[in-house]
């Protein structure tokens, strides 16, 4: 636990950079700052990865979760919203370590961009996804324990995921953030969140224990 | 654009994205939306290109008309719905606010199609070897999995387990699924292991595609920086103040006017840059 905290820490720092940084120029340019500073935590994340022993069953391993969420969202593509890449990186988190939950988030968010389209929001999506597997990563050992716990979370993530993406909506629309706006948004993309939240908990449900177990016993392997 | 480097080819697209996200004037923003235009012709492919640009103007028509229903500020009413007014000044921050929008959203279009995959990796790769390994396996494998799925599902479908019902198609994608994270989780360790034994953990890899700097690269950097730094410093002279009435900024007229000029003119200087350098480099390869 106390391990894994402490690699936890650099990510965590940049997202409070993150805050501190909305917060500090909430005045002007709003949209400009905070795009930097999502862009900003994903390269300080880059730093703190390169300093990790990296061995290439692990490297393999994070490549492999972050390809099949990748896969998962083509063959998902003509459903909105309705997409196992939360739950993908959710179990990625618990079983390859927060660093490797987090790298699996972010770098679905680029790369399946590459064939979606990049845009703007693609910094957002990265930190959005990559804090879901670093999150799994810190609660790991509870969330291998309760299957309920696990469901839950994975709903929390989907709230979480779709709340993230509309404060970009908010900033991309208007140049400051509005609450009202933001409330607004929050309304309008109720389905969104009710279609994330739900999705996850299927995926969750339908490939936690099986994957889980698979991804558990290669963990092992790595580690011998 | 692809003869440069992929740093600079970043750099230039952040440079022409962000000003036209921040700047609120229309004169600026049309230059601005012309440019993305233009970069998007030279270097998307002919086909459904009509489409597109219709989908633009689409997202264009939704946006301006969203502002002047939902915001009722300004005071100049053109006609009232409900007993709510539409004003002037609400039309036109709608179709400015939406022409910002759609401008930006052209120029990343045309940096996607711009950088491919290995221009990513050579940044990446730059800025963190590792993550770029991790990067490139992903891209590698996802063709693989595609076509192994392809090969379980057609196993799977001809085994006469499931049947047609909704609940017996869920059962076998989620069969297909299984052996697809079996297979892919088995030949990742083995992968792992054939790329520990061929040096991976060692230091020193090399690339695929090679990019290399040229003084062209650091020229091309340069103009964008400055013309990304002119815009964002004259964007308190230029921006125009919309609410409660279309007013002037506090510097006037003439000085709204100069300060439009010369960062339109300021945004033009690296695309013509880009545009030179591109038809000469082209050239010189037809002389070859």
């Amino acid at each position: 636990m106390k391990a894994t905290l402490k690699r936890a820490a650099a990510p965590t720092a940049a997202v409070l950079l993150v805050l501190a940084g909305a917060y500090m120029f909430r005045e002007s340019h709003y949209t400009i700052i905070s795009l930097l500073v999502a862009a900003a935590a994903c390269v300080g994340f880059a730093f703190a990865f390169e300093r990790r022993e990296l061995t290439s069953r692990y490297a393999v391993l994070v490549a492999v979760m972050t390809a099949l969420s990748i896969v998962g969202r083509f063959i998902f593509a003509p459903l909105p919203a309705f997409k196992p890449i939360t739950a993908i990186v959710i179990l990625s988190g618990m079983y390859l370590t927060a660093e490797g939950g987090f790298l699996t988030g972010a770098l679905t968010a680029l790369i399946s961009n590459m064939y979606f389209g990049h845009g703007v929001w693609t910094p957002f999506q990265m930190l959005a996804w990559g804090m879901i597997g670093l999150m799994a990563g810190v609660f790991a050992n509870q969330l291998k324990k309760s299957r309920l716990l696990l469901l839950a979370f994975g709903a929390l993530t989907g709230v979480f995921y779709s709340w993230v993406m509309d404060i970009w909506t908010v900033l991309w629309y208007n140049e400051g953030f509005d609450l009202g706006l933001y409330k607004a948004a929050l309304i309008t993309a109720i389905p969104f969140t009710v279609t994330y939240a739900v999705s996850n908990v299927i995926f969750l449900l339908l490939i936690g224990g099986s994957f889980g177990r698979k991804l558990g016993r290669a963990v092992t392997l790595i580690e011998r | 654009m692809r003869s440069f480097h992929p740093a600079a080819i970043l750099v230039f697209f952040a440079a022409m994205t962000i000003p036209s996200m921040i700047a609120n004037n229309p004169v600026y923003t049309a230059v601005s939306l012309i440019g993305a235009v233009m970069m998007l012709l030279l270097n998307r492919s002919r086909s459904g290109i009509a489409r597109e640009l219709a989908g633009y103007f689409v997202i264009f028509a939704a946006m301006s008309l969203l502002n002047p229903i939902f915001v009722h500020r300004g005071s100049t009413p053109l006609l009232f719905i409900n007993g709510k007014a539409v004003t002037l000044e609400a039309t036109l921050y709608g179709i400015c606010s939406a022409m910002r929008l759609v401008t930006a959203v052209i120029w990343c279009r045309s940096f996607s199609i711009i950088m491919t995959s290995d221009r990513i990796f050579c940044l990446t790769g730059k800025l963190s070897p590792k993550i770029s390994a991790v990067l490139t396996m992903t891209v590698r494998f996802i063709p693989d999995m595609i076509a192994q799925g392809r090969k379980i599902s057609s196993y799977s479908r001809t085994s006469g387990k499931f049947g047609d019902s909704a609940y017996d198609r869920l059962r076998r994608a989620l069969s297909v699924f299984s052996a697809l994270v079996t297979w892919s989780i088995e030949s990742a360790v083995m992968t792992a292991d054939s790329m520990k034994a061929r040096g991976f953990e060692l230091r020193g890899r090399t690339a695929y595609s090679r990019f290399v700097w040229s003084a062209e690269d650091f020229v091309l950097i340069a103009l964008s920086g400055a013309s990304c730094a002119a815009a964002v410093l004259l964007s308190g002279r230029f921006n125009l103040q919309f609410y409660p009435s279309l007013n002037r900024p506090a510097s006037g007229t003439a000085a709204l006017i100069a300060a439009s000029a010369a960062a339109a003119a300021a945004f033009l200087f690296p695309i013509i840059f880009t545009l030179i350098i591109e038809s000469r480099r082209g050239r010189r390869n037809e002389n070859n």
